[in-house]
């Protein structure tokens, strides 16, 4: 049965009247609040910087195969240059070393004069005139 | 023939008597090629002009004719009538290790040749002979298989039955000048070496000396002197040894990557500067 148009009119002059309870609207603000800090905090996540990501490149159309591809080629670059060489492939260094070399001092050696085989013979050491 | 000769010559003993606070030496003498002296050893500690020689246990007047302090060969003549025997010595001892010498009954073998005991660079390289028995006394002939002297005992080495020995050519070499003059006149070239440097580069050439003449520069390097190949300080101390005031030698040199002979004729030393006379 439908309602009569003074059935209408009686509704429509009670919600009139009608009010939210009080404290309603502070509920409301801190609610809002919340869910505001709660959407700040799934940004920052992996997920939500992916879910960013595949919404930006949706929207790109054609031209996210060539973003793609760029970015590809620079992972790659970016892994050759930073992974760790082999020992046996560390250029050498092109700054020369400041190393002196002392020559060992030439141990003593003496002339006998004499032919004196004993063990306490002594003889001349240094330079020798012939 | 020759080798009974050298048995002969061993049965010559000689006692040099013991220097202030030295000891004496007992050796043997042998008589030189034609027989008109005799040769000996006198090590050091021992009176050289005082010997006392005993032929078949006879003592026999001598004169000491010369004695090179250097070589420790002494040089003797029987005063008396005594017997002449002659023999023949070889030019060169034996340069290769392992031949065969002769004193005697005993055999010895040679081993090598000596030219510095520790840090010490003798005066001329010695013979190293191995012995099959006991070492007989300083001076005693070591005979060729073919019965000429090759060398002659100088000292026993330390243990073992091996001796160091005076090679025949050193005897030839004192013996020129101790019948000329009674002592051994080393020959002088005016260079200096260090016994330190293990190469014999010249490190100094005295002004107006025969090396300065011959051309002989400041570090040149010498390879030989004469028929000695010279590799080291004492192989140039050996071949100096056996240079002749007035005997022109040729010496072959090296000259930064350049070798080159020159001929030079040693003079008596001026005098004892850093060499024997």
């Amino acid at each position: 049965m439908k309602p009569s148009i003074e059935q209408i009119g009686s509704l429509l002059a009670l919600k009139r009247e009608e009010r939210p309870e009080e404290g309603y609207w502070q509920d409301f603000l801190c609610e809002f609040h919340h869910r505001q800090r709660e959407e700040a905090a799934k940004r920052r996540t992996f997920s939500g910087i992916w879910e960013r990501t595949t919404d930006w490149f949706s929207e790109l159309g054609g031209a996210k195969w060539l973003y793609g591809a760029g970015l590809a080629y620079l992972a790659l670059f970016s892994a050759l240059v930073m992974a760790p060489g082999g020992q046996d492939k560390e250029p050498a260094s092109a700054i020369p070393v400041n190393h002196q070399i002392v020559p060992a001092p030439a141990p003593a050696v003496e002339q006998l004069d004499e032919l004196d085989l004993g063990p306490t013979t002594q003889g001349s050491a240094g330079e020798q005139v012939f | 023939m020759a080798f009974a000769t050298s048995l002969e010559a061993a049965e010559w003993e000689v006692d040099f008597p013991a220097l202030k606070d030295g000891k004496p030496c007992h050796s043997t003498a042998i008589e030189v090629e034609d027989g008109s002296m005799l040769v000996s050893v006198v090590l050091s500690g021992a009176d050289a002009s005082v010997p006392v020689v005993k032929s078949g246990g006879m003592a026999i007047p001598v004169q000491v004719i010369g004695h090179d302090p250097v070589s420790r060969l002494c040089f003797l003549k029987p005063t008396g009538s005594v017997h002449k025997a002659t023999s023949v010595w070889e030019s060169a001892a034996p340069k290769a290790p392992g031949i065969e010498l002769l004193n005697g009954t005993r055999r010895a073998r040679t081993s090598g040749w000596v030219k510095q005991l520790g840090t010490k660079v003798l005066p001329l390289a010695l013979l190293k002979v191995n012995f099959d028995g006991a070492v007989p006394p300083p001076g005693s002939p070591l005979m060729s298989t073919r019965g000429q002297l090759a060398a002659v005992v100088f000292q026993q080495a330390t243990g073992g039955n091996s001796a160091y020995a005076l090679p025949v050519e050193a005897i030839h070499r004192v013996r020129k000048d101790i019948l000329k003059s009674g002592d051994l006149v080393r020959g002088w070239l005016g260079l200096s070496l260090r016994a330190e440097i293990p190469t014999p580069q010249v490190t100094r050439v005295v002004s107006g000396s025969p090396a300065d003449k011959a051309g002989i520069r400041i570090n040149d390097v010498i390879l030989q002197i004469g028929e000695r190949v010279v590799s080291d300080y004492a192989d140039s101390a050996n071949a100096f040894f056996y240079l002749a005031p007035g005997d022109p030698v040729r010496m072959r040199l090296l000259r930064g990557a350049d070798a080159m002979e020159v001929v030079v004729t040693p003079v008596e030393a001026p005098t004892r500067e850093g060499a024997a006379r």
